[in-house]
């Protein structure tokens, strides 16, 4: 018969070259591949050449006997299965077999059957720890999707409590800001609409970014890189922020130098982090009512490898405990007017650029962000 | 006779205008706090009639302020209704005379408000 890969093979070991010879012709006709040894020695040699699943000893050898092939056999590969065979009186012998593990054991002289009884063991006792193998792996399979599904879903569910609480008090806001232009209508106050009309449009404007923040969360799509001329990109960004700071008493500096600088980048996901790094900046001075004025200053320079974007402001800065957790998703201070989005994302889209973001900040002073990306893109190992 | 006065706390500025209006378009007069610390100096001076309570504010929680309060003998009679994104999921606050969570309807607000001090 044709030998291939799925011929089970059989290493047979016998000191007696008859009992071989008869041993391997009914091996080979039931369909093993049969590898004989005259010896111990030779035995371990084939096993570990031919790794066979099964493995046939004489028990009384000279020199290494089957006691010890059977020891061996199982010590480096407890999955193969050993038949002892066994000369009449040798019942302690197979007893002690047994007590190694081999799958069982024929006394000569040997009958067909019970060499097919016991094969038939050894198959089955085969069968069932490959089986057993596969249900472990995909039970560990399931397990671990298990996990991974309910890291998701808690993730999903502070996610969807924190957006609700969020959704929640801007719907307030869109109810209030109509019921003010609505009651400045009827009791003809006319100067009141536009404070409606602010409230409005501010919570508008949240509502934007927060679907934004949302959509960015859900996507998470690959950076789509391109070479970017860094002063007009940094230079879009402020003009984002500018129009932001605009009336309130905050003095915007752009710290941008003379150097044409390039880098690779996906100039839509960089902008934004920026952007959040800056409202941020925005809001501590806002909130600051311990100093007389305010100043922001957004500065950018480069080594050979990286471009380094600075960020400094003198608003309410933070404690330990805010600095330990601002790029936790969902950490905010600001109560009802910060979702804890911001920084969250804006650590993501860095580390995406395979940059780093680094903080320094004192309560009551200001704080400093320093976020520095490579040039040129790195690829993922 | 002299208006009902309601305190009003809630950190965000266009929550407090909304209510503020709402009040005062329905007869009563208002003080406006935008957290629980700015809210324990107003009632060291005046009593209010009825107090209307945010519970997710910076700076101070709205429910430690209510514990304040509460401690407090001669403010621990002033009802409390509380409007807050997180209401429902807060027990502490057991005796508010009402609960309402955002978005709130204003006139069944009213109507809480018009039951509880005329
Ligand atoms: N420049 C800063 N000065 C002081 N505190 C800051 C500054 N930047 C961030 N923080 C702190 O970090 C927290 C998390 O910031 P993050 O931008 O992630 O959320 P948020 O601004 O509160 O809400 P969102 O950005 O979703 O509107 C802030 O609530 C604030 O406490
Ligand atoms: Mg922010």
């Amino acid at each position: 018969m044709a030998i291939s890969e799925y011929t089970k093979k059989i290493i047979l070991v016998d000191d007696e070259k008859d009992i071989r010879d008869v041993l391997e012709i009914t091996l080979a006709d039931m369909g093993y591949h049969v590898f004989a040894a005259g010896n111990g020695k030779q035995a371990l040699e084939l096993f570990r050449t031919e790794m066979p699943q099964i493995v046939i000893t004489d028990i009384k050898m000279p020199g290494m006997d089957g006691i010890e092939i059977l020891r061996n056999i199982k010590n480096e590969n407890p999955d193969t299965e050993v038949i002892m065979i066994t000369g009449h009186g040798d019942t302690d012998l197979a007893i002690k077999s047994l007590k190694y593990e081999a799958i069982d054991f024929i006394t000569k002289p040997i009958s067909d059957d019970a060499l097919e009884i016991a094969l038939k063991r050894a198959n089955e006792k085969i069968i069932t720890r490959r089986q057993l193998r596969k249900y472990t792996e995909s039970l560990e399979k399931l397990l671990r999707e298990k996990s991974e599904l309910q890291d998701h879903l808690s993730s999903l569910g502070i996610m969807i409590g924190s957006i609700s609480h969020g959704i929640k008090g801007l719907l307030t806001r869109l109810d209030g800001g109509v019921y003010l232009v609505e009651s400045a209508h009827t009791n003809k106050e006319y100067d009141d609409i536009g404070e409606g009309l602010d409230i409005l449009k501010e919570t508008v404007t949240r509502i934007k970014k927060m679907v934004l923040d949302i959509l960015y969360y859900a996507k998470e799509r690959d950076l789509k890189l391109e070479k970017v001329n860094v002063l007009q990109f940094a230079g879009d960004v402020a003009v984002v922020i500018e129009q932001k700071i605009d009336d309130q008493h905050i003095e915007f500096h752009r710290d941008f130098g003379q150097d044409n600088i390039e880098c690779e980048m996906d100039a839509e996901f960089f902008h934004s982090a920026l952007i959040n790094i800056l409202d941020n900046a925005i809001d501590a001075c806002t909130e600051d009512r311990s100093k007389a004025s305010h100043k922001i200053i957004f500065s950018i320079r480069q080594d050979n490898e990286n471009v380094i974007f600075e960020i400094h402001d003198n608003g309410i800065g933070m404690d330990t405990k805010t600095k330990e957790n601002i790029f936790n998703l969902f950490y905010s201070s600001k109560g009802s007017k910060g979702t804890g989005f911001g920084l969250f994302i804006s650590n993501d889209i860095i580390k995406q650029h395979r940059g780093t973001i680094n903080v320094n900040s004192v309560a009551e002073k200001g704080t400093y962000f320093n976020i520095k990306i490579p040039k040129q893109h790195i690829e993922n190992k | 006779m002299e208006n009902k006065k309601i305190l009003i706390i809630d950190d965000d500025q266009a929550i407090v205008k909304y209510l503020e209006k709402l009040f005062n378009n329905n007869g009563y007069d208002t003080i406006l706090a935008h957290d629980g610390l700015e809210a324990d100096d107003i009632v060291k001076e005046t009593t209010p009639d009825l107090i209307t309570l945010d519970l997710d504010m910076p700076r101070e929680w709205g429910t430690r302020f209510y514990r304040k309060l509460t401690k407090k003998k001669e403010c621990k009679d002033i009802p409390v209704i509380v409007v807050s994104g997180m209401a429902g999921r807060d027990h502490s606050i057991k005796k508010a005379v009402g609960i309402f969570g955002k978005p709130f309807d204003p006139d069944k607000l009213m109507a809480t408000v018009k039951e509880t001090i005329g």
